[in-house]
């Protein structure tokens, strides 16, 4: 896999090879990838029937406000980035938007507000250290990162190698372009109506699905009744909660496609919510689904973090979901 | 009468189809054909389409349609399909295998525990015609079966903490090719030299869903030919 270079640069390098800086390659430049730090446009779609995991943002309230602070579209390429502590140096100047986990984010050591757009020139260093609150934060770039993309998507799916810069997530060097410097845009910031407040005790909504009803019921009450804590076994693919063991006593599960935010129970009776790095199939028993509007909430949860569950009706559910996407025409 | 196949609502952007509760050789290539027709339906409704053993998940955009109207489209075309199950034109692939020893890690403590020959263990895993039953796990892993019964193990005790690139491999009633080096338990009875996942292509792998694969049995010396490796 190679680098990409935007159609007719090659020409253009010939032509004017101081311009090429600022024409061909220019973006941000990765001093310190930080804990996780991974390219994430909306997802890879329409590949599951190929065994591939779908990626994208885990936090995909954050990621919209994103790029729909710098008027991108909903798709476009971002950072997302996991805890933080990472360094990236500007190679052009242009805008940013930076939304989601509070990283305490400085631009040439001067604090820059979260759920901003920033505009910032070349030689500029953004520095993020490690969310105060929330887990997770993304850097989004006028016009998005031009980052070639597979199957459709340059979503990092470390796991399977592919999306990003060589399948990977975010490594120091590593250059990402952009290829569109126009940055006309007024200056934004996420209204305060719209800004979520990241707790550590959060409640689920979950859509009962799947297998809810061969559990047992004295099981369903126990885990509508428990209080669970996220672990510290969570990544992109899944993030497993410690509390009430849930036993499933019901016949076996014969492996089957296992949608966004499906509460599975491994044997040890402790649930696993799985995101969206999530292999495309499962086997293990499934109480239903988290709403995708929860999961926001879910991907901002850190280890220790205290979950409760309730039940949401897919009517409802849908219809919420269907508004957040119009909001953001995705 | 049979309940299936039936349709539930998963969430909000979810619904799956079950078409039987057992594993069988007829379902692939009718959920294939389910995978077929619903490819047709309008523009961006169907975003994602996940089939497997026994079920389909299918991943539409809540924004175009609801849940309930597209649950009655999706009964529609499984009727349609039901009449029509006749004409799903599956292929068959065939994935040249090196069986030995040195390819394939537990093919001698395969036939120890089996108490047959590697030449019979080799003769009963390339005979049949597998089904395409499933893809996960990793990018170009298939699972394919129906292993003969004469061949079925669990998996190992202690899997391994790395399986080389193009091992065939069996458990229980299931086979398949390890497109990659990953830990897994599976036994391994060869090797194969064939691409299973070049993500420059779509499809990236050689087979989907409702396929027919055959192994066919290769010498050191055309692995080789063929770009294997040990």
């Amino acid at each position: 896999m190679h680098r990409p270079v935007p159609a007719g640069a090659l020409d253009l390098i010939a032509l004017f090879p101081l311009m090429t800086n600022s024409i061909a390659y220019s973006g941000l430049k990765v001093i310190k990838p930080g804990v996780l730090s991974t390219i994430q446009d909306w997802g890879r779609y329409g590949q599951r029937q190929n065994g591939l995991s779908t990626g994208g943002p885990i936090d995909e309230h954050a990621f919209l406000w994103a790029n729909h602070l710098l008027g991108n579209p909903g798709n476009s390429a971002t950072i997302e980035i996991t805890v933080g502590l990472c360094v990236f140096e500007s190679q052009c100047n242009t805008m940013i938007s930076i939304c989601g986990a509070d990283m305490g984010l400085t631009i040439n050591n001067a604090p820059a507000a979260n759920w901003s757009t920033h505009v910032i020139n070349v030689g500029d260093t953004l520095h993020f250290r490690s969310a105060r609150t929330g887990l997770r934060a993304y850097l989004a770039i006028k016009s998005g990162f031009n980052i070639e993309p597979i199957f459709g998507s340059c979503a990092t799916v470390a796991r399977e190698q592919l999306g990003g810069i060589n399948g990977l997530p975010l490594q120091e060097n590593d250059l990402l372009p952009v290829s569109n410097h126009d940055y006309s845009a007024n200056p934004r910031k996420v209204p305060y109506s719209f800004l979520p407040e990241y707790n550590n005790q959060v409640d689920l909504e979950f859509i009962p699905g799947y297998q809810f009803n061969r559990f047992e019921q004295d099981q369903q009450q126990s885990f509508l009744n428990s209080i669970f804590v996220v672990s510290q076994r969570m990544d992109r693919m899944g993030c497993q909660l410690q509390g009430e063991k849930i036993q499933y006593s019901g016949p076996g599960i014969i492996s089957e496609g296992v949608a966004l935010g499906s509460i599975q129970i491994p044997p040890d009776g402790q649930p696993i919510v799985l995101l969206k790095d999530a292999g495309s199939i499962g086997g293990y028993p499934k109480l239903g689904c988290v709403t995708r509007l929860s999961l926001n909430k879910l991907a901002q949860c850190r280890p220790g973090d205290k979950l409760r569950f309730t039940i949401a009706d897919y009517k409802t559910s849908s219809q919420q979901l269907a508004e957040f996407y119009g909001f953001f025409n995705i | 009468m049979s309940s299936f196949p039936k349709i539930q609502v998963v969430n909000e952007s979810n619904l799956i189809i079950y078409f039987s509760d057992e594993i069988d050789s007829a379902l692939p290539p009718q959920i294939a054909h389910v995978v077929n027709q619903l490819k047709s339906l309008e523009d961006g409704i169907v975003i994602d389409l996940t089939p497997s053993y026994t079920s389909l998940l299918i991943t539409f955009n809540p924004v175009l349609i609801s849940a309930d109207s597209l649950l009655k489209k999706v009964a529609t075309i499984i009727q349609q399909s039901e009449q029509n199950s006749t004409n799903v034109n599956s292929r068959l692939i065939e994935i040249p295998v090196y069986y030995a020893p040195e390819s394939g890690l537990d093919l001698e403590d395969t036939a120890t525990v089996l108490g047959v020959s590697i030449e019979q263990i080799i003769q009963l895993h390339c005979e049949p015609e597998y089904s395409v039953f499933a893809l996960g796990f990793m990018p170009g892993f298939a699972f394919m079966g129906i292993v003969d019964e004469r061949l079925r193990l669990p998996r190992l005790s202690t899997p391994r903490t790395k399986v080389p690139k193009g091992s065939v491999a069996i458990t229980e009633m299931q086979t398949a090719v390890y497109p990659k080096p990953t830990p897994g338990g599976w036994r391994l009875l060869g090797r194969s030299p064939m691409t299973l996942f070049d993500p420059y292509n779509n499809p990236p792998q050689p087979y989907q869903i409702g396929d027919r694969v055959k192994f066919q049995p290769i010498s050191r010396e055309q692995y080789f030919e063929l770009g294997g490796e040990l």
